[in-house]
C-alpha cells in the first residue's frame, strides 16, 4: 500500500529520528535561552510579555527563548553623550542646526552643551518611553531655555557660567525623573558659550573686554602717578621740615653763642667799664674808618661845616 | 487521499492554534478586532487567547510614552513681536479604542497633535507680551533660581488646553509639554545683532570714559594730596622757625635784660661796622672829640666820647 511504501525507511529509522532529532531540537531551543550579561551591562527579560520588574545583573542567565520570552541587554555603566543646542550630524526633518539661544535681556548667545547620561534603570529605560535618548536632548534644551531666558547676557557669559551647567544638569534630571525614564544625568559640559560669531557681535564683545582692560590700565597708571607724586611730596615735606628744624636749631645756637660772648664781655665790662668801653670804641674806629673817605673840616664860626669841598 | 486530508486538517489546526494565541508585551496595548470591529482591549502584558486569524485579528499600539517635536513655528506675541518657538510633546495612548477610531496611525496622530499644540501655543502666546517671556532686564529674575515664571506659565497653560482636547478627541494623554527653545526669526537676527553691537560699543565707551574719569580723579587727588603734604610741611617749618626765633629772643632777652646799657653800646658799635663801608664819606669837624688829641696835642683827661646816657 501507499502507506507501506512511505515507511520504506523502516520503523527502526523512524524511531531513531524521533528519539534523536526532536530532543536535540528541543535542547538547542532551550539552550538558546542562555545569555550572559557583562560587567558593564544590565538586562531586562520578558516572559510572555512581562518583565521581572528589576534589571538583571551581570552573570549567566536563562530565559525562555522565543516566542515565549525575549531579552534586551544594554550597556548601563557607560556614559552616553547627547549634544544640546547643536547636533553632531545634521539630520533632515529636525529643522536647521542652530546653536543660537535667546537670553532674558533679548540678546543672543551661542551655546553648545554636551549632556552625559547613563541608564540607571534599564527596565524604566525600555518601558517608559519610546525614545529616551531624544527625550534627554529635548529636556536638556528645555532646561537650557529656562535658564537663559531668566538671565542677562553678561551674567550668562561671565559670572553665571557654572550656574548654567549646574542648573541645566539639575533641571534636566528633574524633568527626566518626572517621566521616570531610568536615566541618570552624570554631567553637563560646556562645549561653547560665547557671543554669536555672526554679525560681528563677538568682535564687539571683545572690544568691551579691551575697553575694560583699558580702563584698568589708565586707572593703574593714574594710581602709579599718585604713588609717585605723593612719595615726591613726602620727600619735599621732609626736606622742608628738616631745613626748618635745622634753622631753628641754628637760630637758638647762634643766640646762645652770641649771648655767651656778650655775657663774657659784660662781665669784663663790669670789672672796668670805662676802659672796656673806650677800647671797644677805638677798636671799632680802627676797623671802620680806614676804607672810608674821610674829611676833616674846620667848622665855621657859627659851628656849621662848609661841605662845598666835597663837590 | 485520506492521509492528504488528515495533513490538511492538521496544517489548518496548527495555523489556527498559532494565531489563536497572543502575547501582549508590557510596552504595548493590543486591540482584538472581529471582522474589523473592536471586541477587546488588552492593556496588561501576558498570554491571551482569541479566535483564529481571519475571524479575529490583533492590532498593537505603543503603551510607552511617545515623543513628538513639532517643527518650530514663528508666532506673534501680544505686543506683535515675532518669536520662533520650539516645543516637544511626550504623550501616551491612554484609550486605544478612541485612538484607533480617531487617529488610527502614528503619522496622523502626530499631525493632529502638532496642529493642536501649535494652535494652542499661538493663542496662548498671542495673549502674552514678549516681556513676560523675556523680561528684558533679567537681573531681577536671577534670584528665582533660574526658573522663568512666564515661560513656565506658558507651558502649563498650553499643556492644560491641549490635555483635555487630546484626551476627549484622540484618547491620548499628554504627559508633558515643554518649550525647548525661544528665538527671534532668522530675518530679525541681523537687527538683533546690530542692536547687540550698538549696546556693546556703548558699554565699551562707558568703560573708557569711566576709566578716564577715574584716572583724572586719582590724578587730581594726587595733586591735592601733594599740595596738602607740602603745605602741612611748610606750616610746620614756619612753626619750627617761629619757635626758634622765640627761643632765640628769649635767650637774648634773658642775657641782655641785666646789661641793657652795655648792650646798646656794643650793638651800636656793631652797627657802625655794618653800616659804614667803601662808599661812605665821612666828614669830621676838626673839633670832634675823636680828633681832640690830634688838634690839642695833649691827652684829654676825660674819655674822647660821651657814652649815650652818660652824664658829665
Amino acid at each position: 500500500m501507499d502507506s507501506g511504501s512511505q515507511n520504506a525507511g523502516g520503523p527502526v529509522a523512524r524511531l531513531l529520528r524521533a528519539r534523536i532529532i526532536v530532543p536535540l531540537a528541543l535542547a538547542l531551543w532551550a539552550g538558546s535561552g542562555l545569555y550572559s550579561v557583562e560587567s558593564d551591562e544590565s538586562a531586562v527579560a520578558f516572559i510572555l510579555g512581562r518583565t521581572t520588574g528589576e534589571d538583571i545583573l551581570p552573570g549567566i542567565h536563562w530565559n525562555p527563548p522565543r516566542p515565549f520570552g525575549r531579552v534586551v541587554v544594554e550597556k548601563t555603566a557607560t556614559n552616553f553623550t547627547m549634544p544640546v543646542g547643536y547636533r553632531f550630524i545634521p539630520r533632515p526633518g529636525y529643522g536647521p542646526i542652530s546653536d543660537l539661544w535667546l537670553t532674558g535681556d533679548a540678546n543672543i548667545v551661542t551655546v553648545r552643551l554636551n549632556v552625559q547620561y547613563s541608564i540607571s534603570s534599564l527596565t524604566r529605560f525600555l518601558l517608559a518611553t519610546e525614545s529616551p535618548r531624544e527625550l534627554v536632548r529635548r529636556t536638556g534644551e528645555r532646561a537650557l531655555t529656562d535658564f537663559l531666558v531668566s538671565e542677562g547676557v553678561d551674567a550668562v557669559l561671565t559670572s553665571r557660567r557654572q550656574d548654567l551647567i549646574d542648573d541645566v544638569r539639575k533641571r534636566t534630571q528633574h524633568l527626566l525623573d518626572e517621566e521616570d525614564v531610568g536615566i541618570a544625568v552624570r554631567s553637563v559640559t560646556l562645549q561653547e558659550l560665547a557671543p554669536p560669531s555672526e554679525g560681528g557681535v563677538r568682535a564687539a564683545f571683545q572690544e568691551v573686554q579691551n575697553a575694560s582692560a583699558d580702563r584698568e590700565r589708565v586707572i593703574y597708571e593714574a594710581s602709579a602717578y599718585r604713588a609717585q607724586t605723593v612719595a615726591e611730596a613726602e620727600g619735599e615735606a621732609h626736606k622742608l621740615r628738616s631745613e626748618a628744624a635745622a634753622d631753628r636749631y641754628a637760630r637758638i645756637e647762634i643766640a646762645r653763642g652770641e649771648t655767651e660772648r656778650f655775657l663774657a664781655l659784660a662781665r669784663e665790662h663790669a670789672r672796668a667799664p670805662g676802659v672796656t668801653e673806650q677800647r671797644l670804641l677805638l677798636e671799632t674806629i680802627d676797623r671802620v674808618l680806614p676804607p672810608l673817605r674821610s674829611y676833616i673840616v674846620e667848622p665855621g664860626p657859627d659851628g656849621k661845616v662848609n661841605l662845598s669841598i666835597l663837590q | 487521499m485520506r492521509t492528504l486530508f488528515v495533513s490538511a486538517i492538521g496544517l489548518l489546526a496548527a495555523i489556527a492554534a498559532a494565531t489563536s494565541f497572543v502575547i501582549v508585551d508590557e510596552t504595548e496595548h493590543a486591540v482584538i478586532t472581529q471582522f474589523g470591529r473592536p471586541v477587546a482591549v488588552i492593556s496588561d502584558a501576558g498570554l491571551y487567547y482569541k479566535l483564529p486569524a481571519p475571524i479575529q485579528r490583533v492590532t498593537r499600539f505603543e503603551r510607552r510614552t511617545l515623543f513628538t517635536a513639532p517643527p518650530s513655528t514663528e508666532l506673534l506675541t501680544a505686543d506683535k513681536k515675532n518669536v520662533v518657538v520650539e516645543t516637544y510633546v511626550s504623550w501616551r495612548i491612554a484609550d486605544p479604542l478612541r485612538y484607533l477610531t480617531a487617529l488610527r496611525t502614528r503619522e496622523f496622530a502626530e499631525t493632529r497633535l502638532t496642529a493642536l499644540v501649535q494652535s494652542e501655543l499661538g493663542s496662548a502666546l498671542g495673549d502674552l507680551p514678549f516681556t513676560t517671556l523675556v523680561p528684558g532686564d533679567a537681573e531681577q529674575n536671577s534670584e528665582d533660581g533660574g526658573v522663568n515664571a512666564g515661560l513656565a506659565a506658558l507651558e502649563s497653560s498650553v499643556h492644560e488646553a491641549c490635555r483635555s482636547v487630546a484626551a476627549d478627541d484622540f484618547g491620548v494623554e499628554i504627559v508633558s509639554l515643554g518649550v525647548t527653545r525661544l528665538n527671534f526669526p532668522p530675518q530679525n537676527l541681523q537687527s538683533v545683532f546690530a542692536r547687540m553691537r550698538a549696546e556693546r560699543s556703548r558699554i565699551a565707551r562707558g568703560y573708557r570714559s569711566e576709566g578716564k574719569a577715574e584716572a583724572e580723579k586719582i590724578r587730581a587727588e594726587a595733586d591735592r594730596e601733594r599740595s596738602d603734604i607740602v603745605a602741612d610741611a611748610e606750616a610746620e617749618a614756619a612753626r619750627l622757625r617761629g619757635a626758634g626765633e622765640a627761643e632765640a629772643a628769649r635767650i637774648y632777652g634773658d642775657a641782655y635784660a641785666d646789661h641793657e646799657r652795655f648792650y646798646r653800646f656794643l650793638r651800636t658799635l656793631e652797627s657802625y661796622e655794618r653800616v659804614l663801608g667803601d662808599n661812605t664819606t665821612l666828614v669830621l669837624p676838626a673839633d670832634s672829640p675823636f680828633l681832640e688829641l690830634l688838634t690839642s696835642r695833649s691827652v684829654p683827661d676825660r674819655p674822647p666820647f660821651k657814652m649815650p646816657g652818660e652824664r658829665d
